[in-house]
This record gives structure tokens, C-alpha cells and sequence, in this order.
């Protein structure tokens, strides 16, 4: 098992995305299958996204075993005051500037649901988010 | 099958200077006794090596000239960037007529085959369904990097073989000698500026044999085409390109072409893996088409051009301008007949290249990756390359994967050393002497100096130049020349081993400068490796 | 030992080498520079460590039977004697470690000295009892 710990500092548009691709270069080193790699990365990719346009700054922690990959995304800042709503797909709380750089279209919390065979999000207004999501192999 | 590639290093001239493993961009160099090592299945042929490499050592293997006489036709396949290697006054066409002096019996203008793959590349945006945005198949190290780096991409590039190989196809069908009633063997020569393309000749991805049966190095055959040129010698070809496919061998040519706005142009490998990191965190789907060239400049700037490349651009750009027409050389209609007959397609798909595994199985490569996490927490980041990776991250590696012993780093070595120069046991030449049972042939005061370290030689000119004051001196000499080598550095103490004596001079001269000597019946080995355990614990 | 482990001891690279190295068995060592010692002492199974970085520790290999020599302080040897060492089938290890250091590594690991059997009589598989 390895871990990797990631640190991601809000509306750090310049390096968003290095956490996704940096985890799918290592899995395709290992050998995991395509398939998983492509899910595990996109879900790095997500949370890392969503720590960048809302929270002050965060962190994504990966482990890697035999078996799948588990994401874990905690940040500090506003957190999500209906969790239910933030997982609707399209609805979003983003600012219009993002939106120009392609993001923000409300798809990430649901995007890494759809590539998570776990998923669990908890959430404090005021503090912080935390998101876990697990990707199995086969 | 072994993988070929045409990028070699003559070993005799590589001093293992470093250079060249810094700019692979696929990390596929590794300096190995003092001598440049290639992985050659991660080679992609760019050039980049040969590119800095001070001592010429790095070499491409183009096929021989003679073979031009393989052939009962030869073919001379002329890319637009050969033209650029001349000056202003010489037209393509001095260029044609000079190649037939040289032997080949036909010329065909690769540029015209270019423009041809404007129009399937057309034909292909508006009749199949594809992702945006597409990469251009041109350039045959880009290709090359994509099937081992970023094997995920691959789907972008178009699935249509490379305009050289449609050129070649063009070109023997074109050749009047090329039909089944003809017994004549007919053979293509590529002039190339660089190595990819030799080996994309040898080895065409999709395993399908190439239309190209060879390819000379555009340096070996630039000199024999200079003597022949004659400006009143100058031949008209049948299929020339106007300025549009003349255009592809400087950069950004071949997006131009495609007559859209939204393209995309990269040149320099480097650049180009700028540009596919940020296609692969998922950026660019904006753009249609994205034309990346390994060399810088474009093909102009291949490694085994002539010209400066900054030079051969504007004779590159005058010559396009200069030869522009509303429409291109090829006709429309031809590409509309034979594109749907597959004319274009390419034959398999481009498969990845999974060399970068770090094991067979997962279990193997996850235990790989942290040993190799928890080493690269040892050493320094710098990324110097003096242990023979390219960066640290890579030199972890190459340590879990067996490739590289761990003690190559100086930096981590150090740290270490001082480490255990902090864990040493305070000791004096009498006590150590004492412990490790070493008789006193000759008393002197720094025998009750603390010792600082050993030195165990018998090169009297290593001792001069690393020995240092408080090291004790482990030797088999016994002449007298000890003594002096003694005073003049510095060392404490002699230990001469495996029960020599030293001669009476030599015991005379140390009691007059006051150097000690113990002597003993260990040999060096055994004085030095227990001496080590004394003083560390 | 098998010579393998050597080279990881050492941090050494091997720079001569046959193709299965491994099953080379290093028991004893000789550390030193002078080409007659080295004659006298080193034995079928001895590692010769040395500072000497020519053909000669090559040489004195294949008299004795030595089956490696390991130079010291990332010697590095010219390609002749390479050459010299691969058709003798005398494998070259090249260490960063000084002489006293690579020592100290391979009598910690335990490796013997090597010393020169006596006479036919007093054989004792090589090594004589101290």
C-alpha cells in the first residue's frame, strides 16, 4: 500500500488538474487496468477541481492498494450547506469567472459518484468538506 | 520481436557527460560506466540526444547511399524541407534535376502528397465521427511519444497513415515502371531530416510493411546534390506542390492548410508534452486539430538538416508564398474517388507501448513504488543526473526496478558519511592500537592524538593527495618513503600490515620526524575492517 | 557470499561482467595495491580490492584464480582493460567507497582475509586455521 498526499491551494488555476493526471501516470506504471485509471483519475481530478474554485485550500490523499485506489479530498472553506442539491447534476455554486476556464459546470460531486464504487461526502458549513471516494478493480 | 530504432551511440566517442540523458523525453538514457546507455524500447527517435551532444557520439542509422543501385528504378522522395536547404537562387526544380545527376532515375515531390492529406484530412473531419481535438499522424516521433507516454491519447490522432507513406504509394504508382506487366523492381528513397522517420520506415506502426523501401540521411546526401546542381539544369515535374503543401516543413504549414481557425501548432518535443499534459488533464477541447512537430521549427529543424533552421524557415516561407495558388495541386476529385477506397487509411491501429511498467503485476509494482517513495525522501530533488538518471525521481526508480545500484548519489552519500562521522568513538592512536592489538615499532606523540579516520592504501600518490592530519595510514610499505609521505600529510600514525617489517631506515627516519608506526600480522583488510568497528561503535 | 550481494554492499556497479554474475562465490578479500602481495595472498575465491586501476590487478586475477576485482573511489578502468577482464572471464566491480570504507563494509558483512594456503599438506580448502 502507498500513500501519496497531494496539496491543493484554492483558485490555483495554473497547476488544477496535477493531482488527476500525476495519479494516472502512476497507475498506468503499476499496471492497473485502463478502466480503473481512468475512473480513479477522474475522481482525483474532481475533488481536486472542486477544492481549487471553492475552499481556501485542502488536500487529496490517495492510497493505493492491490485491489483499487482510495481518494480522499479534505479542504477548509465554506463547505456545502445542502449536500443533497450539490449532487444534482448541473447545479452550481461556482462563479461566473470559472466557468470561462471550462469548469463549474455542476458535474463534479456527481461525476465522482458515477466513478466510485464507494463514495461518501460530509460536509460542515463554515469549515470544511470531506470527500472519499473508492475505485475497485474488477 | 525487438523493437528497432535508428538513434545509436557510437560508444568510443561517448565521455558520459550527462547531456544527453537530461533532454530524452522519454527518460530512456542512463549513463552506466562513464558511457551513455540506451533502454532502446522507450526510444522514440526525436533526436533530442544527438541534438547536445558535444562529442558527436550519438549517430542515426540511414541507410548507405550505394543502395540507391538496389533498384532497376530508384525514386527519390523529396520532402519540402530538402529545398529549404538551399539558397534563395536554387529552385525545386534545380533540386529534381541535380538528385537525377546523382542516380535516382525518378523525383517525386513529397509536398504534393501533402496536399493530398489536406483533403482526407478533410474528408475524414467530415465523414467519420471524432473526438475533438485530432492530432495531426505527420510527425512520426510525436507519434512515438504518444504510444509510450501517453498511450491514453492515442485515440486522437487520425487514423490515416502518414503523408510520407502516401507520398511513396503515389510515387511508385505514378513511376512508369510500376505495373504488374513490368518486371522492373522499383524502389523509394526518403532524403529524411531526421531519424524518426527512418524508423517509422523500418517499423511502420500498425505492423504494415512501408511504401518507403529506404531512406537516406538528408546530411549524407546534401553534398552530392550541392556539386550537381547546374542553374541551367533544372527539370519540371509532372505533380507539384503549390505553396500549401511546400508550407508543411516549417511549423504551423500543415495546420494552415487545413484552412480552419481552430488549430493548434506545437514544435519542439518538449513543447509538445507541454501541450499533451494539458490535452491529458482534459483541456484543449476547443481545438479541432493540433499539428505537433518533435523539432523545433518543424521539420525544418530535423537533426540531420543542413541549414539553420531559422534560415531554412524564410527560404521555407519565401518559396510557400512564392508558389501559392488558390487550389491545391491535387485534385479534388482524385481524393474523393480513393479516400473512400481506404487510399488513406492507415492499415492496423497505433498500439500503446507499455514500457514504463514497473512490474509484471500490480502487487510487484505497488511494493516498487513505495520503496521508491520512501527513497526519493533521501535524496536531494537537485535532478543534477551525476548518478546517471535523469532526475532523482527517475534514479528512485531505477533503484527498485534493479536498474541502478543505491549508492550512486553523492549527495545522499554524504549525508550519510556525516552521519557516521557524528556516531564516532573518540579514540587515540594508543588506545585504538591497543584494542586492535597492534605493536609500537615507533613511539611519537601523536599517538595520543584522537583519530579521525583511516586511510588504507598503498598508492602513495592517493595518499598524498586524499590522506589528512589524525588519519591513521594502513599500508604493507615499508620503505622509507612512508615517512616522509606521513609528515608531509599529516596522518598520525603508520599501521603497516601482514607482518612486514619495516626496514631499519625507515624506523630511523620515523623516530627523527616523530611519526609512529605500529606494525601488526593482519593483513590491510582485516586492520581496516575492525578498526571501522572500533571507531563506530 | 555471492558476488551479487558484493555489489550491493559496495553500492558497487559491476563495469565487466559475465552474464550470470550471481553465481559468483566471494569468501575471502584482499585489500591492497602491490601486485606481489596480491600474488601471494589471494586465493580461488578472493574478492581483490584495490586502488590500482590498470590491467595488472586483471593479470594477477587470472593467475591466482581470483574470480573479481573491485576498484575503489569510482576508479574507472580504461575500456582495454574491460576488454581484458571480459575475455578472462574476471568480472570488474567498480565501488564509489575508498578502500578502507569498502573494508569495513565487507569484514562487517563477514568476509575473511584472504591468506595464502601454506603448502599441499596444510590445504584447508584454501584457508589456513588462526
Amino acid at each position: 500500500m502507498t500513500t501519496l498526499t497531494f496539496r491543493v491551494r484554492g483558485m490555483d488555476f495554473t497547476n488544477a488538474g496535477e493531482v488527476g493526471a500525476k495519479l494516472k501516470r502512476i497507475l498506468h506504471q503499476i499496471g492497473f487496468e485502463r478502466e480503473v485509471t481512468r475512473r480513479a483519475a477522474v475522481a482525483a481530478y474532481e475533488m481536486e477541481i472542486n477544492i481549487v474554485i471553492h475552499a481556501y485550500e485542502g488536500e487529496v490523499r490517495v492510497r493505493i492498494f492491490d485491489t483499487g485506489v482510495e481518494i480522499i479530498a479534505e479542504d477548509r472553506g465554506p463547505g456545502i450547506p445542502d449536500i443533497e442539491l450539490a449532487m444534482q447534476e448541473g447545479y452550481s455554486t461556482a462563479p461566473p469567472e470559472v466557468w470561462k476556464m471550462g469548469f463549474g459546470a455542476g458535474m463534479g460531486l456527481p461525476n465522482i459518484r458515477k466513478c466510485s464504487d464507494i463514495f461518501e461526502i460530509s460536509s460542515e458549513v463554515g469549515k470544511g468538506t470531506h470527500v472519499r471516494s473508492v475505485v475497485l478493480r474488477g | 520481436m525487438k523493437y528497432y530504432h535508428s538513434v545509436r551511440l557510437e560508444v568510443s566517442r561517448c565521455i558520459g557527460c550527462t547531456r544527453c540523458i537530461k533532454v530524452c523525453p522519454t527518460e530512456a538514457i542512463r549513463v552506466r560506466g562513464r558511457r551513455s546507455v540506451i533502454m532502446e524500447d522507450r526510444c522514440i527517435d526525436c533526436g533530442e540526444c544527438f541534438r547536445v551532444c558535444h562529442q558527436h557520439a550519438w549517430q542515426a542509422m540511414a541507410d548507405p547511399l550505394e543502395r540507391i543501385g538496389d533498384f532497376d528504378v530508384s525514386i527519390a522522395l523529396v520532402p519540402p524541407s530538402f529545398y529549404a536547404q538551399f539558397g534563395p537562387e536554387v529552385e525545386p526544380e534545380h533540386v529534381i534535376s541535380a538528385l537525377k545527376d546523382v542516380g535516382f532515375q525518378e523525383v517525386f515531390d513529397a509536398a504534393y502528397a501533402k496536399e493530398a492529406m489536406t483533403r482526407a484530412y478533410r474528408m475524414f473531419m467530415k465523414t467519420e465521427k471524432w473526438e475533438a481535438p485530432l492530432i495531426s499522424p505527420a510527425c512520426p516521433a510525436v507519434v512515438r511519444l504518444l504510444q509510450v507516454s501517453y498511450p491514453d491519447l492515442l485515440g486522437h490522432i487520425i487514423p490515416l497513415d502518414s503523408p510520407i507513406e502516401i507520398a511513396a504509394k503515389m510515387a511508385k504508382q505514378e513511376s512508369g515502371a510500376w505495373s504488374d506487366s513490368s518486371n522492373q523492381r522499383v524502389g523509394c528513397f526518403l532524403i529524411t531530416p531526421c531519424p524518426a522517420r527512418v524508423t517509422a520506415i523500418k517499423q511502420p506502426v500498425g505492423g504494415r510493411r512501408s511504401y518507403v523501401d529506404g531512406a537516406f540521411s538528408m546530411s549524407d546526401i546534401f553534398g552530392l546534390v550541392f556539386k550537381k546542381l547546374d542553374p541551367r539544369k533544372s527539370e519540371k515535374i509532372g505533380k507539384m506542390a503549390t505553396g500549401s503543401g511546400i508550407s508543411w516543413a516549417r511549423s504551423g504549414g500543415e495546420a494552415l492548410s487545413l484552412g480552419t481557425k481552430k488549430v493548434l501548432a506545437v514544435d519542439g518535443i518538449h513543447a509538445v508534452i507541454t501541450v499533451l499534459h494539458e490535452l491529458e488533464r482534459g483541456k484543449l477541447r476547443d481545438i479541432e486539430f493540433i499539428e505537433a512537430r518533435a523539432c523545433a521549427g518543424g521539420c525544418i529543424g530535423g537533426p540531420l538538416t543542413v541549414e539553420n533552421p531559422f534560415i531554412a524557415r524564410v527560404r521555407n516561407r519565401m518559396l510557400s508564398e512564392h508558389r501559392r495558388s488558390k487550389s491545391l495541386a491535387v485534385p479534388v476529385e482524385w481524393v474523393e474517388e480513393n479516400y473512400p477506397k481506404g487510399y488513406f487509411h492507415l492499415a492496423g491501429t497505433i498500439p500503446p507501448r507499455d514500457v514504463l511498467r514497473m512490474d509484471s503485476t500490480v502487487r510487484g509494482a505497488l511494493d516498487r513504488l513505495e520503496r521508491m517513495e520512501a527513497l526519493l525522501q533521501e535524496l536531494p530533488g537537485y535532478d543534477c543526473g551525476a548518478c546517471g538518471s535523469p532526475t532523482c525521481r527517475t534514479y528512485a526508480l531505477d533503484v527498485v526496478c534493479g536498474l541502478a545500484g543505491d549508492g550512486r548519489c553523492e549527495f545522499r552519500r554524504q549525508a550519510r558519511d556525516a552521519d557516521d562521522g557524528e556516531r564516532m568513538v573518540r579514540m587515540t592512536c594508543r588506545q585504538l592500537a591497543e584494542r586492535l592489538g597492534l605493536d609500537i615499532a615507533v613511539e611519537a606523540e601523536s599517538l595520543d592524538e584522537e583519530v579521525k579516520g583511516c586511510w588504507c592504501s598503498d598508492m602513495l600518490s592517493d595518499v598524498m593527495a586524499q590522506a589528512g592530519h589524525g588519519d591513521i595510514w594502513v599500508t604493507v610499505h615499508t620503505h622509507p618513503n612512508i615517512v616522509a609521505v606521513a609528515s608531509v600529510t599529516g596522518v598520525s600514525a603508520i599501521v603497516i600490515t601482514s607482518d612486514k617489517k619495516p626496514e631499519d631506515r625507515t624506523l630511523a627516519s620515523a623516530r627523527t620526524h616523530g611519526v609512529p608506526i605500529l606494525v601488526t600480522g593482519k593483513s590491510s583488510f582485516e586492520v581496516a575492517g575492525r578498526l571501522w568497528s572500533v571507531l563506530k561503535r | 557470499m555471492d558476488l551479487l550481494s558484493v555489489i550491493s554492499i559496495l553500492d558497487a556497479e559491476a563495469v565487466a561482467a559475465p552474464p550470470r554474475p550471481g553465481l559468483v562465490e566471494i569468501s575471502s578479500v584482499f585489500v591492497g595495491d602491490l601486485m606481489s602481495d596480491v600474488l601471494s595472498h589471494a586465493c580461488p575465491d578472493t574478492l581483490i580490492v584495490t586502488a590500482l586501476c590498470t590491467s595488472q590487478p586483471v593479470r594477477v586475477a587470472e593467475v591466482v584464480d581470483a574470480p573479481a576485482v573491485c576498484f575503489v573511489q569510482n576508479k574507472m578502468p580504461q575500456q582495454s582493460v574491460l576488454e581484458l577482464a571480459r575475455s578472462k572471464g574476471i568480472v570488474i566491480i567498480v565501488t564509489p567507497y575508498c578502500a578502507y570504507r569498502s573494508s569495513a563494509l565487507l569484514y562487517r558483512a563477514g568476509l575473511q582475509s584472504a591468506v595464502r594456503p601454506v603448502s599441499p599438506e596444510g590445504y584447508n580448502g584454501g584457508y589456513l586455521e588462526i
